[in-house]
């Protein structure tokens, strides 16, 4: 069964889908899956948290999949799918984010490049910015996309996104600041 | 802080590949789980009162109607204005003694 899918184009995969064969809608999954854990797994806690935002992302591809037109490769489409409910899902878990407290992290910046400490700290701090800008900033600066991608991924225009960059890094040198006088 | 130590952070963290293996394992096998779950749940009983729009409006419309056809014919007759009047008169007939 699987070997058979195996020779299938996303497409063709998409159509057997609408027709009503989950395996092919698996094996849709199958192929994208990795890409879509890499953009949750920058905002997720822990991996019950991961594989919660993924479902609820493959969920609604499964429920969208009628509107899929075949514009843009399948990949960028569950994408952008990806980028908005991990959007959504740091709007409703903001509170709880910002409440994380420092306890464990040594405070101040470290200059021998210690790379776990540095990654934590400012997932620390990225953790009190507000849902757009952590969006923003993951997009840009972790996962290196372009403007004009992450405009598309996000659906925001190219300059707001270059607003929101801007503003976003100002928050976080400010959070990282205060930390470094306490 | 500058923008040369917060791009150093950035590097720093982007160098830090989350491991998401143990989170895919068996992804598809559940998820395929849940949407049959989600298929199999009847549906509830506000995801139909769309479709009972069309009969809403027609109601409403009718409603309409009915008020601007009896609003309309009240206005018109000039018997049923002379008679919602004669109470009031009367009334006042009496009350200051004047005779109908």
């Amino acid at each position: 069964m699987s070997a058979h899918f195996d020779e299938l184009s996303d497409e063709r995969l998409i159509q057997s889908t609408l027709a009503g064969d989950d395996e092919a809608f698996a094996e849709l999954v199958r192929r994208h899956k990795r890409k879509v854990f890499g953009i949750a797994a920058r905002f997720a806690r822990h991996d019950a948290e991961l594989s919660d935002i993924c479902q609820e992302i493959f969920v609604k591809a499964y429920q969208k999949l009628k509107s899929f037109r075949g514009e843009a490769p399948f990949e960028h489409w569950v994408s952008r799918i990806a980028v908005r409910s991990c959007y959504d899902f740091l709007r409703a878990t903001w509170r709880d984010r910002e409440a994380v407290s420092l306890d464990g992290i040594e405070i101040g910046m470290q200059p021998d490049g210690n790379v776990e400490h540095a990654r934590e700290l400012l997932e620390w701090a990225m953790a009190k910015l507000s849902a757009d800008e952590r969006l923003v900033l993951t997009l840009l600066e972790l996962e290196e996309r372009s403007v004009r991608e992450t405009a598309e991924l996000t659906g925001w225009s190219e300059s707001n996104v270059k607003v929101r960059a801007f503003r976003a890094r100002q928050a976080l040198k400010k959070i990282l600041e205060a930390n470094h006088e306490r | 802080m500058n923008d040369e130590e917060l791009n150093q952070l950035f590097r720093s963290a982007r160098a830090h590949r989350p491991d998401t293996s143990r989170a895919e394992y068996g992804f598809e096998t559940r998820l395929l789980a849940r949407l049959r779950a989600d298929r199999e749940q009847p549906a509830p009983w506000y995801a139909f009162t769309w479709r009972l729009m069309p009969a809403f409006a027609a109601v409403v419309v009718a409603i309409g109607v009915w008020t601007v056809m009896e609003w309309g014919a009240g206005s018109n007759n000039l018997q049923t204005a002379i008679a919602s009047d004669y109470d009031e008169n009367t009334l006042a007939a009496y009350l200051t003694g004047d005779s109908l």
